[in-house]
């Protein structure tokens, strides 16, 4: 089902490579992914709408 | 403590937990990491003759591990003496755990024990004492803690499965409540003989309740997996331990066992048992324990604090153990009451269950919710996802009960649905959703076909790629398969397989198949309840052994049959199915068949049926049954034009029946990233000549003659009036006006109706191009290569407010590898019979002697069914005297239409090496990239040129050609012959082919 709740990048934030839809898919769902173009391991955080002060973002692993 | 249920929670509330990549139960694989698969047994001979009554320890063993459907059981050896087992199991390094008596060789069990440890093995030690005499002597005279854990040998093998299973669950409970959530049951007994009788029956009654209750819709494997799940066992000695496992595992924990008088503080407490039990109550009060006592007086403690009590000792002890785990470790049926006991309802499954929800009394729910049942009872069929989605209900959520009743109900029945998808499952009545399930029939393989099918089935489920786009779903429509084992039953008993083998006659071989009454009962059993839940129109396709490997995509070579399956006798449409899946049986020993794997490597022993019974995608319009679109979608584009790319893709897509496109009808192409770049639309003149202007669909009032002849003869042509009456042509259609010599999207104009689909395509009023490029993106990224995708769907219309995507086969795509790039440009035109920017393949074919060649001056569209027979009777020829040749034609081959090109099948032209095709007189020619006929042109890597020489695209020499004298004649085609070969060379990354004229004279006739 769509995530709504957490932001799912349309690109690589580190070397800004677009990611394709179906990289975007494998992103929401298994939460990481390794950008093809740079090796970069994109990481995307566990967020609760709760949690005012924390936004989602990419961690380097 | 709260953070590590901040992660639990965070991981439970997403479906991780029962998902993986593309594998379903993923963390249920992860379960059980550490097991013990290697025991030493350390005793005398006489010990293990006591030990093995009547059979094998290890088989008896063995049989109890595959009784309970668990894995794999361990290995055991036994040597007698202490040096022996410590020599062995430093050499040979894998033990996992040592079981040893009293009474070995060599020294005493607690010397010996002593010496594992100091040898560094770091292996567990465990004694299993034969007498109860002996053994205190033991603990009163030496120091016992040397050992890992001491049990008595009480005459029932199953201690030493206990022993493996305590010593496992206490290695993984950790792990393994964090993964999932495992349950636990704390076991509180310091007498060594007490405790070694009860636990072989705990661990029996958890892995025989487990082992029932793992069992809703799901097959075999995850049985296996599931029984990973089952709760944990683990045994306390002491207050203290007992007071640690808790606190660790107080959220798991589904019961407590417990002794009343074991240590506290070092010294034994008669009255421990019970103030634990106040202990627990106090943080966790609906967690069931039971105490079990020699002192009478002890169970009027033990009830007052909210625990049940069973008397040690007596004859019905075993018997109330088992009876308290049945009742309070949720093993047993749900049973529904009121707060004062009455029983109102009853639930055996997950099914059950969501009825029972609908219609017992509100007071009942709200008594079992407020006090977590629903949740417990679910974690005992280790359904641990849905167990935490329905636990945080407190009925204060809710505004009133009946919104609780609603919420559960709904949550249930969600997760049945979520939980269907994606597996194959054993077919069953009960379980199978005509809607949505995918469920296998008999045994075997499921074939090609159904493989690539479960495998999206399963991707689309794991990464909810159904509900991604809004307003559409996108599925495998539910199907059955049978498996390969039904074929070779119902081939070996009705004695078909060597006459289908040797037999020539295609329709002698249908009738055999069809008149053979033999077919397996249960399977016919089966299928009579499938029908009983499916009334909608099925497809019923073959899904072979060999079909869609990866070298050979047997594209088109089997039948399919549609079928109406709308008789009100159930016998008749049961029968109907009955003979489609004898004609497609039969379809494996056809002609065509055995000349098609005649040029693979494979042999026709080798090739088993299994089937797939779809229900079919579309809609009934009047006695028509068809869907709005379909098509194929390839994510690689052998022609791509610029700006695409090859890995752009490329779709094939039509209105109605999919053999428009399969059979290389005309077809609207199109590359996803670029919807609207319509290149055969590019002139009025290329519109009207390139369009589709008839579709295919089911006829629902056919009557379903099965003759020996025909092939599917339940789907018909229909023209495009009739898709506008139906209203299908809405979101299809475009209007030729010839007052204008101009065509228009949409049908408000008077004019020619055409199909352009320019509302999906250009004004993108459904999502159809951004599906496509997000499926052919997931294909590849599955299947590690390039793949071709069918599909068909529906679009929005009166009641139907959704669109429906329908994938009705994914298949490995043949792609050339690119090597070396061959240089093409620098020929001699005098030496170039033909020279293409469009074409197929990669590298240099330089044994080519034999030309087929249809005369384009001769060419009549009329005949070109004559045409394709006398290219078949070359064929033949060249294929029995093992030589390839060169196919050289005008149209589309493999065309469906006859006016379109040349209607060969595939296998009458299976022996061509390279094949030309070139323009019509009035008509230039689009290589048609979805049909079958493309796909066995590239997976046989056949040379591919397409030539347009008046659109000065490519360049063939006819008159060369027509010039030389054949070897032999028919009205429209000749058969040449060279003495030395041809020379073809292809570049496979720039698409552009030569063929160099042989050098020397033509062969004499007889060469």
């Amino acid at each position: 089902m769509p995530d709504h709740d957490t932001k799912i990048f349309d690109a690589c934030p580190h070397c800004g490579q677009k990611l394709s839809p179906w990289q975007q898919v494998l992103l929401s769902v298994d939460r990481a992914l390794t950008c093809k173009n740079c090796w970069y391991r994109i990481i995307i955080d566990v967020y609760d709408p709760k949690d005012q002060g924390r936004k989602p973002g990419g961690k380097h692993s | 403590m709260d953070q590590h249920i901040d992660s639990i929670t965070k991981t439970l509330d997403t479906l991780l937990v029962e998902h993986g990549y593309g594998n379903r139960f993923q963390g249920f694989q992860n379960l059980m990491r550490l097991r013990i698969r290697d025991v030493l047994l350390v005793s005398s001979l006489y010990d293990l003759y006591l030990f093995e009554e009547d059979g094998r320890l290890y088989e008896l063993i063995r049989n109890e591990y595959q009784g309970f459907n668990l894995s794999h059981s361990p290995e055991l050896t036994r040597v007698s003496s202490g040096k022996e087992a410590i020599a062995l199991a430093k050499e040979e390094r894998r033990f996992d755990l040592v079981i040893t008596t009293l009474h070995i060789d060599d020294m005493p069990a607690i010397q010996f024990a002593r010496l594992v440890r100091e040898s560094g093995l770091n292996i567990p030690v465990v004694l299993l004492a034969h007498d109860n005499r002996e053994l205190k002597y033991l603990l009163l005279k030496g120091d016992a803690s040397v050992f890992d854990k001491v049990f008595i040998w009480q005459g029932d093998f199953r201690i030493i499965i206990a022993i493996i299973k305590s010593l496992e669950d206490r290695i993984n409970v950790d792990h393994d409540t964090r993964m999932v959530g495992v349950q636990t049951v704390l076991v509180i007994e310091d007498s060594v003989r007490f405790y070694s009788s009860i636990l072989p029956i705990i661990y029996t009654e958890i892995l025989k309740q487990s082992q029932r209750l793992i069992s809703e819709g799901i097959n075999l494997t995850h049985k296996f997996l599931r029984m990973r799940a089952r709760p944990k066992i683990l045994l306390c000695s002491s207050y203290e331990e007992a007071w640690t496992y808790f606190q660790e595992y107080r959220e798991f924990t589904l019961g407590i066992i417990s002794d009343v008088d074991f240590p506290r503080g070092g010294i034994q407490d008669p009255r421990a048992g019970i103030d634990f039990v106040r202990a627990v109550k106090e943080q966790q009060s609906d967690i069931p324990i039971l105490l079990m006592s020699n002192v009478h007086a002890n169970e009027q403690d033990a009830r007052d604090n909210g625990a049940s009590f069973v008397l040690k000792d007596t004859p019905m002890m075993l018997n109330e153990l088992r009876q308290f785990m049945a009742h309070s470790f949720s093993f047993g049926d749900f049973a529904f009451r009121t707060r004062e006991g009455v029983e109102v309802g009853r639930a055996t499954d997950l099914r059950s269950l969501e009825e029972q929800l609908a219609i017992v009394p509100e007071e009942s729910i709200l008594y079992h919710a407020e006090r977590n049942h629903f949740s417990n009872w679910l974690k005992a069929r280790t359904e641990f996802w849905l167990a935490h989605q329905l636990r945080p209900r407190k009925v204060s959520d809710y505004p009133s009960t009946e919104a609780l009743r609603t919420d559960l109900i709904q949550s249930l029945h969600n997760y049945r649905n979520i939980r269907q998808r994606g597996i194959i499952a054993d077919f069953t009545k009960e379980t199978f959703d005509p809607d949505s399930s995918f469920a296998r029939i008999g045994g075997g393989s499921l074939g090609g076909k159904a493989r690539g099918l479960g495998f999206v089935s399963t991707l689309i489920n794991d990464y909810s790629v159904r509900d991604r786009f809004e307003n559409v779903v996108i599925y495998v429509p539910p199907a059955v398969v049978l498996g390969t084992d039904v074929f070779d039953q119902f081939v070996d008993e009705n004695g078909l397989r060597k006459f289908g083998l040797t037999c020539t006659d295609d329709r002698e071989i249908t009738r055999r198949f069809i008149e053979a009454t033999r077919f397996p009962e249960e399977i016919l059993g089966e299928l009579a309840a499938f029908l009983d839940l499916m009334r909608a129109p099925l497809a019923v396709r073959s899904s072979s052994l060999l079909e869609d490997s990866q070298y050979h995509p047997f594209a088109g070579v089997y039948e399919t049959y549609m079928l109406p399956n709308r008789h009100l006798n159930p016998l008749v449409r049961l029968n109907d199915l009955l003979n489609a899946i004898k004609k497609v049986y039969a379809s494996t020993f056809y002609q065509s068949a055995k000349d098609y794997i005649k040029v693979t490597s494979y042999r026709l022993e080798e090739e088993k049926m299994a089937i797939i019974i779809q229900k079919m995608v579309g809609a009934p319009h009047e006695q028509r049954f068809y869907p709005d679109f379909s098509g194929v979608a390839r994510s690689y584009n052998f022609y791509p034009h610029p700006p695409q790319k090859p890995s752009d893709g490329i779709v094939s897509l039509a209105l109605g029946l999919g053999k428009t496109v399969v059979d290389g009808g005309n077809a609207i192409r199109f590359s996803p990233k670029f919807p609207t770049d319509l290149i055969q639309f590019y002139s009025v003149k290329e519109t009207l000549a390139n369009t589709q202007r008839s579709f295919f669909a089911l006829d629902l009032e056919a009557s379903s003659d099965f003759d020996a002849g025909a092939r599917d003869i339940l789907t018909k042509q229909y023209g495009l009036d009739v898709a506008e009456r139906d209203g299908t042509l809405q979101f299809a259609g475009g209007t030729y006006s010839a007052e204008n010599d101009a065509v228009y999207d949409g049908l408000s104009r008077q004019g020619i109706r055409i199909v352009t689909f320019g509302p999906v395509l250009r004004n993108r009023t459904f999502p159809l191009p951004r599906i496509l490029e997000l499926l052919l993106d997931m294909g590849p990224w599955g299947m590690g290569t390039p793949v071709e995708i069918e599909f068909a769907g529906n679009l929005p219309s009166g009641e139907r407010t959704v669109m429906e995507f329908g994938m009705l086969q994914m298949r490995p795509l043949v792609v050339y590898r690119e090597q070396d790039q061959l240089n093409v440009e620098d020929f001699d035109k005098d030496t170039l019979l033909c020279q293409s920017d469009q074409v197929l393949g990669n590298g240099a074919i330089e044994d080519i002697r034999d030309l087929v060649v249809v005369d384009f001056h001769m060419f009549d569209r009329a005949r070109s069914r004559e045409v394709a027979h006398e290219v078949s009777t070359f064929n033949a020829k060249l294929v029995g005297e093992n030589r390839p040749y060169l196919l050289i034609g005008v149209g589309r081959w493999g065309s469906l239409d006859p006016w379109l090109g040349i209607p060969v099948t595939w296998d009458q032209i299976a022996g061509a090496r390279a094949i030309v095709e070139t323009e019509f007189k009035e008509m230039s020619v689009t290589p048609s990239q979805g049909s079958h006929f493309f796909q066995n042109i590239t997976s046989f890597m056949v040379g591919y040129f397409t030539v347009n020489v008046h659109a000065r695209q490519g360049y063939l020499d006819w008159d060369w050609l027509l010039a030389q004298e054949p070897v032999e004649r028919f009205t429209f085609t000749r058969h040449i012959r060279f003495a030395a070969p041809l020379t073809i060379r292809i570049n496979g990354h720039s698409n552009k082919g030569v063929i160099l004229k042989a050098e020397n004279v033509l062969a004499s006739p007889g060469a």
